[in-house]
């Protein structure tokens, strides 16, 4: 057998891999959120998408609209989370850190409504 | 050209398929779990082929293609319709990611690569894939985990 064409594949697929594994380094692991800038906000919901692939809820903070990307809702679900437990109009508290793309949108660790906080990672 | 992209990301979003990829309990994850299989019968498949082509073992490569490549193009098939419905869930941001436009640009190679292969060597791939057919195989490995690569990076850009 010829190692050479091995060879080659072998560059050729840890080639790909190297130059994603940069890309992925080059972020943060969960996505484009500054995790040095965790703020809490805390306000009544108001809208609600229960929807994949992330549940999202808009809340006021500092005199603004903020969107919220929760988690998806099967993991929502799973954390014991259900839609009327955070409809619009409730008051929640949320934990979680801005998009640095996305002016007023922050990805949300946890929620706190009704006394009980739930995990969202 | 670039609104037309764009005004065609919006429809597919606001489409009923767009619709229920967001809402619908099971669609979305059903899609999600199916992507990841037709990723899985893409790359395997068509790397098992490629790489029986670098090895120069063109007879065995041929046996192997009759296996391997219905299954990649069962896998490719998968692919489109699942990725369809996990793009239309979030259409416009998806669609203008970077990593979603690298992740075209790979499987338009990977394509391109398909055709030229077939135009040059014919009825050769069906008996003995003849070893001129190696540097195909090397592009076609390449293009297909970068595909998954960059479709993998999508969820991080």
């Amino acid at each position: 057998m010829n190692p050479r064409p091995l060879l080659l594949a072998a560059i050729l697929v840890s080639a790909a891999l190297v130059s994603a594994a940069g890309a992925a380094l080059a972020h943060h692991g969960w996505g484009s959120y500054d995790a040095g800038k965790k703020f809490t906000i805390t306000s009544p919901v108001e809208t609600l998408a229960w929807q994949n692939p992330h549940v999202h809820v808009t809340v006021k903070h500092e005199g603004g609209t903020w969107e919220a990307v929760l988690a998806p809702p099967f993991r929502m679900d799973a954390r014991g989370l259900n839609p009327d437990l955070i409809k619009a109009g409730t008051s929640v508290t949320l934990e979680g850190y801005p998009s640095t793309r996305t002016e007023r949108e922050l990805r949300a660790e946890r929620i706190t409504v009704a006394g009980k906080t739930y995990e969202l990672r | 050209m670039g609104e037309v992209y764009v005004e065609a990301l919006r429809a597919l979003e606001d489409s009923g398929l767009g619709h229920l990829a967001r809402h619908s309990a099971w669609t979305f994850t059903i899609a999600n779990v199916l992507h990841v299989i037709g990723a899985a019968l893409v790359l395997g498949g068509i790397a098992v082929f490629d790489i029986q082509v670098l090895l120069r073992r063109g007879w065995l490569a041929a046996q192997t293609g009759r296996v391997a490549i219905p299954l990649a193009a069962f896998g490719l098939a998968l692919q489109v319709l699942t990725g369809l419905v996990l793009l239309a869930a979030e259409a416009s941001a998806l669609g203008r990611n970077p990593a979603f436009y690298a992740k075209l640009a790979f499987i338009a190679l990977g394509l391109l690569n398909l055709a030229l292969v077939h135009a040059r060597f014919r009825g050769a791939l069906r008996t003995e894939v003849p070893d001129g057919a190696r540097a195909f195989a090397a592009v076609s490995l390449l293009a297909w985990t970068a595909t998954v690569a960059a479709g993998r990076m999508i969820a991080y850009l």
